[in-house]
């Protein structure tokens, strides 16, 4: 061990992790005995490791010119951009970091990921690593062993939609082989990071056109609505929540749920509201959450005899279909918000509308439920996950007989099954499977019974046929619906009337965020402008822009400002992106600037006359049938 | 010219693995005729050098990248010790062979 540059090392760390240093100090980690680390010098004289591990044994860099390590990595992905993220795995010798960080800008991410603590700890005995502790650059290291716990806060904090397609990654020479167990679901967990942050924002993307209308259609029924926070804690915690999804294995055990009828309480999703509903079973709830869901889905007699768990931004046929009971949760509509924190100002008993946690599916809202409810069992139902007997839904969901998939298609691939074997699955299944293990997990209290009988294994989740899960669970006696029956609507008078106001007032704030796009699209032009001539003032500059942020301080506080943003996140997306391309010069910059804030701003424009047309069409004749219905209520 | 050739192709097979090493390909059903360059490059070398030190260790180290199946050590040994070894006699022979000028 060479104790001068270990010291120096330890020094450099403690300055910046105390707790390591104190950790790697008192030796509180745990080594490998299997791997072992040995050093090697090159031709050239620097310090290269060999590690063996299991019977391999294989250098992490080579003995002749060992100071082109990375090179080729960075001749072929040709830059680095600036605000770039660059995830490194592998710190051995760290010359392939040195060489890294020559080529990157103080704007660049770095994230280092050591998979074997033995390889860290060497490195700090034999290789000056002071300058990953000490320089400017943002540098995030994760060390197994030392704080695997925090890889999900660096990429959280390191790579996010702005940057996404700037990511690099490099994968040091031979860590693959040597640590497959650490380094497969360290890339793995990075991809699903990668595919979260590309499915928020397609979600968004996908919905956001459709979102205004949803919203100013759907928001009237507030009116009557109810708040799903009236349900908290609703039920003694050995009632358990049955959760009916509509996977393909429903079809084999949809009659057994009569068993559990008064015993449980049954949620089940909008996709699996039909065939529940054809075979004469009436849940205590139906969740939807999609803005986009046909309406067929929910065309019966009966559906309106179920409360409906919804929110503002789900398409409009399913609200208008049901008229029984609507719970609300949180659709985060900004117009929303501000009816509910308005109501509640001059209403004391007016309720709160909460978020319903949710893994991106329907099932996951309604797993959530039955939790915030107050079940500590949940069962699940036609929750394959997968594609059991090569079919996404069950029977009589979408169609009466539901058609193949085409099982040769890469959309899908092969994961446990619940009975040990394999079964097809696709990505947003998968992703929701990681949801609900992970829940499972967190939530060491609650038991969950997977009585689907068929589709992907749910580790976590005990497996039972749903008929052994309803003996064994739903023995007393609840009426979900009693209590139901006795709820309070969301609004009492005084906030029914701050709701009417708010609506009434949504034509002139629309407006007023017109009016405010026309002013700011004047100062861009002016920005645009000034960036052409080859000279200006700085204090001509500062003058500009800080018009400029009062204009987009107002676009992103102001309510209505922020449902027209909603309704152009498309728009966003675009631009988003090309925020970090460096322009050669600062002209070209400010060019850019003005060009694209004068789009985002025109695209309002045109949204906030969409927006003010569909709510003459909406809101305004509610409105007002509303108030004559209360004037006649009155006399 | 015959031994100029003999060392060219030996580089030009390296090369290939190198490649395919790089672009983590299928590297292994190319080395036999990789490795027989390299050894005919290697008696060229030590026919016009028999005091070259340098030769035995090299292939020392080319074996063992290829038994271990350590492309890291392999790459690095091929590429900045084979290769420079019979590039540095290839450019030997090149002066060598060099025809004279008229004035020189």
């Amino acid at each position: 061990m060479n104790r001068e540059i270990y010291a120096k090392n330890i020094e450099s760390i403690r300055k910046k992790y105390p707790n390591w240093a104190t950790f790697i100090e008192e030796k509180e980690y745990s080594f490998h005995p299997h791997i072992r680390v040995d050093i090697d010098y090159a031709k050239t004289g620097e310090i290269i490791f060999r590690v063996s591990n299991k019977g391999k044994i294989l250098y992490l860099n080579g003995k002749y010119n060992p100071s082109y390590a990375a090179i080729d990595w960075l001749n072929s992905i040709k830059q680095i951009e600036d605000f770039a993220t660059v995830v490194i795995i592998g710190i051995h010798d760290a010359i392939h970091i040195r060489n890294i960080l020559k080529t990157v800008k103080p704007t660049t991410n770095i994230l280092i990921y050591e998979p074997s603590i033995e390889v860290f700890l060497k490195a700090l005995e034999e290789v000056d690593l002071t300058f990953l502790f000490t320089e400017n650059i943002p540098i995030g290291i994760v060390v197994e062993g030392i704080n695997e716990k925090e890889e999900k806060l660096f990429f959280y904090n390191m790579i996010s939609y702005d940057t996404l397609t700037m990511l690099k990654v490099y994968l040091s020479g031979n860590y693959d082989k040597l640590f497959p167990d650490k380094v497969s679901p360290f890339v793995d967990e990075l991809k699903k990071h990668v595919v979260e942050i590309q499915k928020n924002w397609n979600t968004v993307v996908r919905y956001t056109s459709v979102n205004a209308n949803n919203i100013f259609h759907n928001c009237k029924y507030m009116y009557e609505g109810y708040s799903i926070q009236s349900l908290e804690h609703m039920l003694p915690s050995d009632i358990p929540t049955i959760v009916v999804s509509a996977g393909p294995s429903l079809t084999k055990n949809i009659e057994d749920l009569k068993l559990a009828m008064g015993r449980a309480n049954i949620i089940a999703t909008d996709t699996a509201m039909k065939p529940l509903l054809n075979a004469g079973i009436i849940p205590d709830f139906f969740v939807v959450v999609d803005g986009l869901k046909p309406g067929d889905l929910f065309q019966h007699k009966d559906i309106s005899r179920v409360p409906m768990v919804t929110m503002n931004a789900i398409s409009i046929e399913p609200m208008q279909l049901h008229n029984g009971k609507k719970f609300y949760y949180r659709s985060g509509s900004a117009l929303e918000m501000e009816i509910i924190k308005k109501a509640l100002e001059k209403d004391t008993s007016s309720i709160d509308v909460p978020d319903l946690a949710s893994g991106g599916s329907v099932a996951t809202s309604a797993y959530s439920l039955g939790i915030y409810m107050g079940s500590r069992t949940i069962i699940l139902v036609g929750q394959d996950l997968a594609m059991t007997g090569n079919r996404t839904h069950a029977d009589g969901t979408f169609k009466d007989k539901m058609d193949e998939i085409d099982t040769k298609s890469r959309e899908y691939f092969e994961i446990e099954a619940i009975d040990g074997g394999k079964v097809l699955t696709r990505m947003d299944f998968k992703l929701y499977l990681d949801w609900f293990e992970e829940q499972i997990k967190a939530q060491s209290w609650i038991r969950v019974i997977d009585a689907t009988e068929g589709g992907a294994k749910i580790h976590g989740a005990e497996i039972m046929t749903l008929k052994e899960a309803i003996e064994k669970n739903c023995k007393k006696k609840f009426n979900v619906r009693y209590k139901v029956s006795r709820m309070p609507q969301m609004f009492g008078e005084k906030g029914k009337e701050e709701f009417l106001n708010i609506l009434e007032k949504i034509p002139g704030k629309l407006i007023e965020v017109r009016k405010k796009a026309e002013i700011g699209i004047h100062q861009y032009e002016k920005l645009e402008k000034i960036s052409k001539k080859k000279q200006y003032t700085q204090r001509e500059i500062e003058k500009l822009l800080k018009q400029i942020g009062k204009t987009n301080k107002y676009m992103e506080e102001d309510y209505m400002a922020c449902m027209v943003n909603d309704s152009l996140k498309g728009i966003e997306a675009a631009l988003r992106t090309s925020i970090y391309d460096k322009k050669e010069e600062a002209r070209d910059e400010m060019s850019d600037i003005a060009q694209n804030g004068k789009l985002m701003l025109q695209a309002m424009q045109i949204a906030t006359d969409e927006l003010l047309e569909l709510s003459e069409r909406t809101i305004v004749p509610f409105t007002k049938k509303q108030r004559e219905k209360n004037v006649k209520k009155e006399r | 010219m015959e031994e100029k050739k003999i060392l060219q192709d030996a580089i030009d097979k390296i090369d290939i693995i190198c490649e395919r090493i790089i672009k983590k390909e299928n590297y292994l059903t190319e080395m036999p005729t990789c490795v027989q360059a390299v050894n005919h490059a290697c008696l060229i070398i030590l026919e016009n050098n028999q005091a070259d030190i340098e030769i035995v260790p090299l292939l020392e180290d080319m074996m063992y990248g290829m038994t271990q199946q350590d492309e890291v050590f392999l790459l690095d040994v091929l590429r900045f010790g084979v290769k420079e070894k019979i590039k540095i006699n290839l450019d030997l022979d090149k002066e060598d062979n060099k025809p004279e000028g008229i004035y020189e």
